[in-house]
């Protein structure tokens, strides 16, 4: 379902409703937030079952929204917010494998992002607070939302997309889990390439990603190892707060390492489709799907000079248009195409 | 440190401790309650999140760990046992050691390295006493391993296919790709996504019917997609789905009755969303709070702050100015007798009363405060006496002044574990005795009037007003026969005489008798009465009465000589009419029959009064007070009435005048003298 885009007038300041049971983090939610003077928190529920409330009578711009709640935890909440008053709702997660297992419930049920709770404590929380709120202006502003992949009537398309390439690459960030979550429950068994995803998430998370998403996958899916081995019809998720590579022993196999500190994302998509356009440049297809910034830029480039195959997600699809969109510009996209078109394809398997 | 953001996190984080508290205990009693193993996970864990908001590592440590058993525990993946909840309560104390640190502006110490044992061999699922009761699965998710037979044979098609057809142009090569390596991690800067923190156990907690069952009810049966609704910010919007189903909805998450029925126009009435029924069973209040003027668009929603005690305090002292100035008005506009100004001098006489009540809320907290204690106090207790005790409490939600709610807590704790080391007997005693094994202890707390009432109640076995007469005796708190005159209740309240203890074997937990009359005392100087209702074999209540604050206080005026005093109305029992035939002469002092009774009488004027050592009247007014077990009567000249006054402190001169606690001004504008009843006795009475 489509949700509300809100008419922000320029100057108005952007309507936040906070969800956190403990006051003490409400308090400083609050002060974190309004630290810029653009984002006004309208609200503050205690409880799922506030939340449900004070969103459809707020109508708020954007919803933060805590896990372990008492009443109606988080992921209830999301579902029934999405429902009753859909807005783009921004998790607060723990950074422990509840915490993950918890976030990609969440995002299953419709939140377009999730953040870590610890990137607002300790030092360098006054930086990592800004990229909070730098978070929520992209997600408002790119007018967030969920294309959910639509049921697809099966056509008689005889392209072969897939059928060529040794390698898919799906790269994505802001969006991503969910989108990467249907794209997965698509894929059709037969699938004649192997997919690696890159998508920018913490340790810890992707590990527990994998595994989610295998319940809805016709293929295998792993957190990828170093020295996994690429074959046919596997899915490997490039392991968060390090860097997966490609490289060639006796057989084309992937190759992680901890990565520098000062890089800004851990896992890389350009890192990863830079070795890609090193190792199997022809036999690869990227897809740069929703996302903020403009990782997979660089990559793509290599990847596109090298004579790969880049897709980029549509921006109608995209939770925020900015990583397809830095493709799109620099000309560096075969294709636009959209989430469903994407499934459509993934679901034909060839 | 911010020390606002330290101190709103200590509110929060000490009410949580404190509920904690008496939530394990309650665990302990029904180990596989979901919904009380959940909420103490989500205190474990709000603790946590709020000490690392903050950089608190060792409060990090130790909450976290905790969260982690508490997240196994709540998952059935492993069992309470008593010995697990030991190191909880260890882990509270060391909280609660923690947090002291934090008021006293220190930085805490770690935990001691045995407790964050403890937890880590719990949460890797073993008791403290290295038995395995944890189930924690291994994770171990991966499929097929590639390299599989199966797969052999195609990736080496799939890698010959790759050597095979890739042109130079094919490739970046390795110099490329360092180079672009270089230019991605020159670009990067500041952190990396986040620091990652390994997985603790787990698992998913929704449940997926319920939540049908409820997304059900929100569409509706058979409708279509829902459409999103207009681009609006106003809350005015229809909704996507009925009043009445939202409705359900609330009910369904609630159970039926929490809201009104407005609550369930969230679009139509914004104003009026989500208000607790008047007649919710449940408190709500953080939903009335937050939820309650839900609507306005520039409406910012920060319901709480926090203010001194001493703020509070200077207000409550100047409504009480207001108070004596409206008492002042009401006799002044009699005597100018105009309409207009005994209109608004009864508009006042309103506003006055609400902002007497508005500011005496102000400092009610719940007497849960104290409540809260006992469950850990009288398990540790009992666990240490060998004995079984169940612990009742009622009415932890009744309101009182905060000074009294501090002043109440160590009289109570001092009474509960009275009643658990003498009251309560062991097992094996009440089995003897044909009572069941477990004992019973029940706390009510409830408002009666302008009091609250404090009730302790054990079914133990008792007090013998035989035994407590021969003690009194024998300690020589009392002669033989003035002992054998006591009325049985006369002999409970031996227990609140300084040096008196019933127990033979003196233990540790109730203290050596010096407790009691303590007790009492504290009690007296809230200006409440205790008293004691036993019987043998059946158990023992206390009833504690204190009035709901002590900044207001309801007297009765009286007039000696020329001045106006003020008795405090809880110890007036009653106001007889006085003859002088009617006093006796019992060896040397007066006395009065009342109803058969002989109550001791004094002339008030003779303590109070400069220079009238001798004085007598031959008609006047008795007032009888209680004041604990005794009751006398107290010749007064002159009877005002009743009236609530405003308590103020003496001045430096009279400071610490035995049997004047205060001093107030009347409503014609005169200055009262208020009477501290048990001291003016003490010291003028006393034998």
């Amino acid at each position: 379902m489509p949700l509300s885009v809100t008419d922000r007038r320029p100057g108005r300041p952007l309507r936040v409703l906070v969800v956190e049971d403990s006051v003490f983090f409400r308090s400083q939610l609050r002060r974190l937030l309004q630290q810029d003077g653009d984002i006004q928190v309208v609200g503050e529920a205690g409880d799922g079952r506030e939340a449900i409330v004070m969103a459809s009578s707020l109508r708020p711009d954007l919803v933060t929204m805590d896990v372990e709640m008492p009443v109606l935890d988080g992921i209830a909440a999301v579902r029934a917010v999405m429902q009753v008053a859909p807005t783009p709702i921004l998790m607060l997660s723990a950074l422990t494998r509840h915490g993950a297992d918890a976030t990609f419930a969440a995002l299953e049920a419709g939140a377009v992002d999730f953040l870590p709770k610890q990137a607002l404590q300790g030092d360098g929380s006054a930086a990592n607070a800004r990229a909070l709120r730098e978070r929520i202006r992209a997600l408002v502003e790119d007018r967030a939302h969920r294309v959910p992949i639509g049921p697809v009537a099966p056509t008689a398309h005889t392209e072969a997309y897939f059928a060529e390439r040794s390698l898919l690459v799906i790269g994505a960030s802001t969006g991503g889990p969910a989108l990467v979550g249907d794209l997965l429950a698509e894929c059709a068994a037969h699938l004649p390439c192997a997919v690696l995803v890159v998508m920018h998430m913490p340790a810890g998370f992707t590990g527990y990603f994998a595994e989610r998403v295998a319940r809805h996958c016709a293929l295998p899916v792993v957190e990828a190892r170093d020295g996994d081995v690429l074959v046919p019809g596997h899915v490997w998720i490039a392991p968060g707060g390090r860097q997966t590579l490609l490289r060639r022993g006796t057989h084309l196999e992937l190759e992680i390492e901890d990565g520098a500190p000062q890089e800004m994302y851990r896992p890389s998509i350009d890192l990863t489709l830079a070795s890609a356009a090193k190792r199997c440049a022809r036999r690869t297809l990227a897809v740069i799907a929703t996302g903020m910034g403009h990782d997979g830029t660089a990559g793509s480039r290599a990847l596109h000079a090298a004579g790969g195959l880049v897709w980029a997600q549509d921006q109608a699809s995209s939770v925020v248009f900015g990583m397809p969109g830095a493709v799109v510009n620099a000309g560096l996209a075969h294709e636009v195409v959209s989430a469903t078109e994407l499934g459509r394809r993934l679901r034909h398997g060839r | 440190m911010d020390d606002e953001i330290l101190q709103d996190f200590l509110v929060e984080a000490q009410e949580i401790l404190e509920n904690l508290d008496s939530q394990l205990i309650e665990l302990e009693g029904t180990p596989g309650d979901k919904a009380l193993l959940n909420a103490i996970f989500r205190g474990f864990h709000t603790i946590k999140g709020g000490a690392g908001f903050l950089s608190l590592e060792p409060l990090v440590e130790v909450a976290h760990k905790a969260e982690d058993v508490f997240d196994l525990l709540r998952n059935g993946r492993c069992m309470l046992d008593a010995a697990t909840m030991d190191v909880f309560l260890q882990v509270l104390d060391t909280l609660r050691g923690m947090f002291d640190a934090l008021h006293a502006a220190r930085i805490p110490d770690p935990a001691e390295p045995a407790l964050l044992a403890a937890l880590r061999a719990l949460a890797a699922g073993e008791t403290p006493a290295g038995s395995l009761v944890c189930d924690v699965p291994t994770q171990d998710i991966r499929s097929p391993a590639p390299g599989d037979g199966e797969f052999d044979d195609v990736v080496a098609g799939m890698m010959a296919e790759e050597a095979g057809a890739s042109p130079a142009s094919d490739l970046i090569t390795d110099d490329e790709f360092e180079t672009l390596l270089d230019k991605l991690q020159g670009e990067g800067r500041g952190p990396a996504i986040l620091a990652p923190t390994p997985a603790a156990g787990g698992a998913d907690l929704i449940d997926d019917d319920e939540f049908e069952a409820l997304l059900d009810r929100l569409q509706g049966e058979g409708r279509g997609p829902v459409v999103a609704p207009p681009a609006t910010v106003a809350a005015t919007d229809p909704g996507l789905i009925t009043d009445d189903e939202f409705d359900s909805l609330l009910d369904e998450l609630h159970g039926p009755g929490k809201f009104a029925p407005q609550a369930v126009a969230p679009c139509a009435a914004p104003a009026e969303t989500a208000k607790p029924a008047p007649a919710a069973p449940t408190p709500t209040k953080a939903a009335e709070g937050r939820a309650g003027d839900t609507g306005g668009e520039t409406q910012t929603k920060d319901n709480t702050i926090r203010v001194g005690t001493d703020v509070l305090d200077r207000i409550m002292n100047m409504v009480g100015e207001l108070v004596l100035i409206r008492n002042r008005l009401s006799n002044l506009q009699a005597s100018v007798g105009n309409a207009e100004v005994t209109q608004a001098v009864a508009n006042l006489d309103v506003v006055t009363s609400d902002l007497q009540m508005a500011a005496m809320k102000t400092r009610m907290q719940p007497i849960k405060k104290v409540f809260g204690r006992f469950p850990r106090v009288v398990r540790d207790l009992a666990r240490s006496l060998k004995k079984e005790i169940d612990l009742e409490m009622i009415g932890e939600e009744t309101d009182l002044d905060k000074n009294l709610v501090e002043a109440l807590s160590d009289p109570l704790v001092h009474l509960v574990r009275n009643s658990v080391d003498h009251g309560i007997e062991t097992p094996d005693l009440r089995a003897a005795a044909g009572k069941p094994r477990q004992g019973r202890l029940k706390l009510a707390a409830e408002q009666d009037g302008d009091q609250i009432l404090l009730t302790i109640e054990d079914d133990g076995k008792g007090m013998d007003a035989g035994v407590l007469r021969g003690k009194a005796v024998e300690k020589g708190l009392l002669e033989q026969d003035a002992a054998l005159r006591l009325s049985e209740r006369e002999c409970f309240e031996l227990i609140f005489l300084p040096g008196f203890s019933t127990k033979d074997e003196i233990s540790d937990v109730s203290g050596r008798g010096v407790g009691m009359d303590v007790v009492k005392t504290r009690i007296t100087q809230l200006n409440g009465s205790i008293e004691i209702d036993s019987k043998i074999g059946v158990g023992t209540t206390i009833r504690i009465r204190v009035p709901l604050t002590l900044a207001i206080m309801p007297t009765l005026m009286v007039v000696l000589g020329q001045q106006i005093f003020a008795l405090p109305l809880v110890n007036v029992k009653e106001i007889i009419d006085f003859k002088r035939s009617q006093a006796r002469e019992v060896n040397g002092s007066k006395s009065l029959v009342v109803r058969g009774k002989a109550l001791p009488l004094f002339y008030l004027s003779r303590w109070l009064v400069q220079g009238v050592h001798d004085y007598a009247v031959d008609d006047g007014h008795v007032v009888i007070v209680s004041v604990g077990s005794q009751m006398l009567g107290l010749i007064v000249d002159e009877l005002i009435g009743q009236e609530e006054v405003v308590i103020k402190p003496l001045g430096a001169m009279l400071q610490g005048t035995k049997g004047l606690s205060g001093a107030t001004i009347t409503g014609n504008g005169r200055i009262a003298l208020i009477l501290d009843l048990p001291e003016l006795i003490d010291a003028y009475a006393r034998r």
